[in-house]
């Protein structure tokens, strides 16, 4: 009864009954109940016991329907315990295996990455794993891989960020990595010829400074801002968002919105 | 064109002249400052150029090397200009680390935005799965929503993993990686999904504790952005 009440109050085994609990119900294949298991450690973050049980299901159940589930899950909780050179081969082994995983495929491939991002410059397959991810089928794995080359500084991975600026959902993250890296960010798109000129007065310095930016890179705009600088472009109604559309359609020299704080004063036009 | 291979094929003659137009020069504000010390180191030797001058010249006539009033004028007609031109690259020097500096501090606050705006979606997330939504399949729980949002949220996560966590580094990115498999587990899910599923997520981000950790992060992260 004791035991049973322990039991009861651990987190890892509770998250194994619940795991276990529908069994009860359904009926299984030979090996869903190790696979069920494996999920509850995993989710009990007893990682390195979960990835015992998905090897055991695999070398015990090789020729079962769930072998690509199991590669998958293996590799990622070898990633959530940090051991990342043995996920990002459980990974590989997976993509190997199953290359006809569509979606489970694109995860691993992605997880893959920052596996070797984390290990750049000391795992052997870690670069050059990164270099090549830079002519992957998928863009959002191309600009991936050149986010976790830019984080150390890799130059090679420039061509392929100033691409992801052109995609909505890179942009920013594109933007910042970019700039890190000092490269200048050149969108290819033909809204280059105009630009949003900010005039940043800051208080106590004689001279502005001016900050010109790509009309397709308008987003960053705001990172320009302070909050309070912010709220007061929305209370003027201006949409820091849609800044892009709202100056194509202006006149070039037309004052696009001004806004102030304690520290500076920000004006900017568009030219 | 590459600025750096035009110029590659001056002579030294035009590359001091166009060290001497600031207005020439590429946009880089690092590239900018070093120039400007260039420039003015340039311009300190070339203040002293009589004196050099002078000093290392073969010595002609005596009367006009004793022409002390001479040289003072010729050096005053030299230092005049070269300390308004100093004056002026000063102020351009001045601008162009005032230029770097407010870049970088964008490029902080743009982090530290993205950090904040992916924990306080993520917790948002969380919290809308925790409430009953509609009914597909009969008894089972519709999260097409929820999973088209994991999915961004997921993607969004990917890009930050490119990133340094600019606050906290180790608990940011921590929270980060959890939340990162509970994204993973809820968009690699059909979209309708069991009641015992559903119910083995929310029992999964509570043991986490996911939604608190976003929560407090995001408000921390957007003090550090604002």
């Amino acid at each position: 009864m004791l035991l049973g009440l322990l039991l009861f109050f651990t987190p890892a085994d509770a998250a194994l009954d619940q795991a276990k609990a529908p069994r009860l119900v359904a009926k299984e294949a030979p090996g869903d109940a190790l696979l069920r298991d494996a999920k509850g450690l995993r989710y009990a973050q007893r990682f390195f016991e979960a990835a015992s049980l998905y090897r055991r299901y695999l070398g015990e159940f090789s020729t079962s329907g769930r072998t690509a589930e199991a590669r998958f899950w293996l590799a990622a909780t070898l990633e959530q315990d940090q051991r990342w050179d043995e996920a990002a081969a459980a990974y590989t082994d997976f993509l190997t295996r199953h290359p006809d995983e569509r979606m489970l495929g694109k995860e691993a491939r992605l997880n893959r990455l920052r596996c070797w991002g984390l290990r750049q410059g000391q795992a052997p397959e870690a670069t050059p794993g990164l270099v090549a991810a830079l002519r992957d089928e998928l863009t959002e794995v191309q600009v991936a891989a050149a986010l976790q080359l830019a984080k150390m500084g890799d130059r090679r991975a420039i061509d392929t960020l100033q691409k992801g600026l052109g995609l909505p959902t890179q942009t920013e993250a594109c933007l910042l990595a970019l700039k890190a890296l000092g490269a200048k960010p050149q969108p290819q798109t033909p809204s280059t010829s105009r630009f949003l000129v900010m005039r940043i007065q800051e208080k106590g310095k004689k001279d502005p400074v001016t900050i010109r930016l790509a009309l397709s890179l308008a987003r960053a705009l705001e990172n320009y801002l302070s909050d309070e600088q912010v709220n007061q472009a929305r209370r003027k109604g201006v949409e820091l968002g849609n800044l892009s559309d709202r100056a194509a359609s202006l006149p070039k020299g037309s004052l696009l919105f001004s806004v102030e704080d304690g520290k500076s004063d920000i004006t900017v036009t568009v030219e | 064109m590459n600025p750096e291979s035009k110029t590659h094929s001056l002579t030294d003659a035009e590359r001091f002249d166009l060290l001497e137009h600031p207005e020439l020069w590429p946009e880089d504000p690092a590239l900018q400052a070093e120039l400007a010390e260039l420039l003015e180191f340039h311009l300190a030797l070339y203040s002293h150029r009589n004196t050099l001058d002078s000093t290392l010249a073969p010595r002609t006539s005596r009367p006009f090397r004793s022409n002390w009033f001479l040289a003072a004028a010729a050096t005053l007609l030299a230092v005049a200009p070269t300390v308004y031109t100093l004056q002026h690259m000063r102020v351009l020097q001045h601008r162009a680390l005032d230029t770097a500096r407010i870049e970088a501090s964008a490029q902080q606050r743009g982090q530290s935005r993205l950090w904040a705006a992916f924990f306080q979606q993520s917790s948002e997330l969380i919290q809308r799965f925790d409430k009953n939504p509609p009914v597909c399949n009969k008894d089972h729980e519709d999260r097409n929503e929820e999973r088209v949002l994991a999915m961004a949220l997921l993607e969004a996560s990917r890009q930050l993993a490119g990133q340094t966590a600019p606050l906290a580094t180790v608990e940011a990115e921590s929270a980060r990686n959890e939340l990162h498999a509970w994204l993973q587990e809820l968009s690699l899910e059909d979209g309708c999904l069991s009641p015992e599923r559903a119910q083995e997520l929310r029992r999964l981000a509570s043991t986490w504790d996911l939604e608190r950790q976003a929560q407090r992060l995001s408000e921390r992260l957007k003090g550090e952005g604002s």
